[in-house]
């Protein structure tokens, strides 16, 4: 979830270009939450919260996403990006939990286990804070070398 | 290092579509699945076993296959004792396909009753506790549990035995004895019709056996029973005090000895 951006410190891009590609990434982002929300409509009939749960996370994301695009270039995107993977991390723990859901609907009472989508979800975003600390000390190396020469 | 984290950027990215658009169309694909499940049938069996068959109609019309269904119903009294317990298991259900079954319930009414004593003369409501269990695309699991009740009916409600009458009878030869007779009634609540016997031991103060005498039981389910349980006793060894037995013999259960005192 956390995207490629340019970390070559030699080459930072005009604040319009980075204004522009953060507004067409949060565009984009929106857009497919849109349509995936059409899919998970009926679920929040049965899930008290459940769209404040998604809205609150893809409002942090995007904003997340613009912050870092529009800190492109500089030691700070790096910043961003670790903490948009521990967003992730963090709100998938707070708001799923142990993976376990139960609720009652007309006398019937559900339990939904999604422990393998959460643990699935969660091994990805540590790759995803992984390839932001990976970025950041390329980064720093870069500098580094740059400094030398 | 810019080509490892570019290769993890888009491995991960990858991941993420794939994992997102997996789950939420598993999540939309559940409103496809219908489960039908039909008015129960019971039976009794030549055993004497209550067979409880539900149908039950599961139409997969979701993207993915249902896998580890399962459903299990269990039976308990009034205080949550378990009375009988029963899965059906389906281990993969295809996209598309529709699976119709029957999940049993085997309920044994002799150790039932011999166990649970007070359903014999009590009407009360049992607890049925019902759990359907299902595994959509391999990712989600989901539970429905639901508990209701379903009315049991006593086979020996409201069981009177009133004082036993005794009329002396005088023989031309001079073995003179009492005509004991104990009238008997009952409701009969239950589901299955009460056949049997009910036999009638007296004994006096010294534990002797002084008579014995047997009717048959014939109780339609839903209706009252009445009748008069009647024995020959000798007048000589008949004491002023002592009691009677009752032992009542069904297919479904044996009941007794009742012990009746007569004569202060």
């Amino acid at each position: 979830m956390v995207g490629e951006t340019n970390t070559n410190p030699k080459r930072k891009p005009s604040i319009l270009r980075r204004a522009l590609k953060a507004t067409v990434e949060g565009t984009i982002l929106y857009a497919v939450y849109f349509v995936l929300s059409q899919f998970l409509a009926p679920l929040s009939e049965f899930v008290p919260g459940f769209q404040q749960i998604i809205e609150t996370f893809v409002t942090v994301y995007i904003i997340l996403i613009i912050v870092a695009e529009l800190t492109s270039g500089s030691i700070l995107q790096h910043f961003f990006n670790a903490t948009k993977a521990l967003f992730i991390i963090a709100y998938l723990m707070v708001s799923l939990g142990t993976g376990i859901f139960s609720l009652t609907f007309q006398g019937l009472n559900f339990v939904v286990d999604i422990r393998l989508f959460l643990i699935i979800a969660l091994l990805l975003s540590l790759v995803g804070l992984a390839k932001s600390v990976l970025q950041t000390i390329d980064y720093v190396n870069e500098r580094a070398e740059l400094a030398l020469n | 290092m810019k080509v490892p984290i570019r290769m993890i950027t888009v491995a991960t990215s990858f991941l993420w579509v794939l994992l997102i658009i997996f789950s939420v169309s598993a999540i939309y694909s559940m409103k496809d699945i219908r489960l039908d499940i039909g008015k129960p049938q019971t039976t009794i069996t030549l055993d004497n076993e209550l067979l409880v068959n539900f149908p039950i109609g599961i139409v997969n019309n979701g993207y993915y296959n249902l896998g580890d269904f399962n459903i299990s119903t269990e039976i308990q009294d009034t205080q949550n004792s378990m009375m009988a317990r029963e899965f059906t298991f389906i281990s993969l259900i295809k996209t598309g396909e529709t699976v119709n079954t029957t999940h049993q319930m085997r309920i044994n009414i002799t150790d039932m009753l011999q166990t649970h004593q007070n359903l014999i003369f009590n009407d009360t409501e049992l607890q049925v506790n019902a759990t359907v269990s299902i595994k959509a695309a391999e990712l989600i699991s989901l539970q429905v549990s639901s508990n209701s009740t379903m009315p049991w009916g006593a086979p020996l409600y409201n069981l009177t035995i009133a004082t036993p009458k005794f009329t002396m009878q005088i023989t031309p030869n001079s073995t003179n004895y009492y005509i004991v007779a104990i009238p008997v009634t009952f409701e009969n609540h239950a589901f299955f019709d009460l056949n049997g016997t009910v036999q009638l031991s007296m004994y006096n103060n010294r534990n002797i056996p002084t008579g014995t005498g047997k009717i048959v039981l014939e109780a339609p389910q839903q209706s009252s029973y009445r009748a008069d349980l009647e024995l020959d006793v000798p007048v000589a060894g008949t004491t002023r005090n002592g009691h009677f037995e009752v032992l009542i013999s069904t297919p479904f259960f044996n009941y007794g000895p009742l012990v009746i005192p007569y004569g202060g």
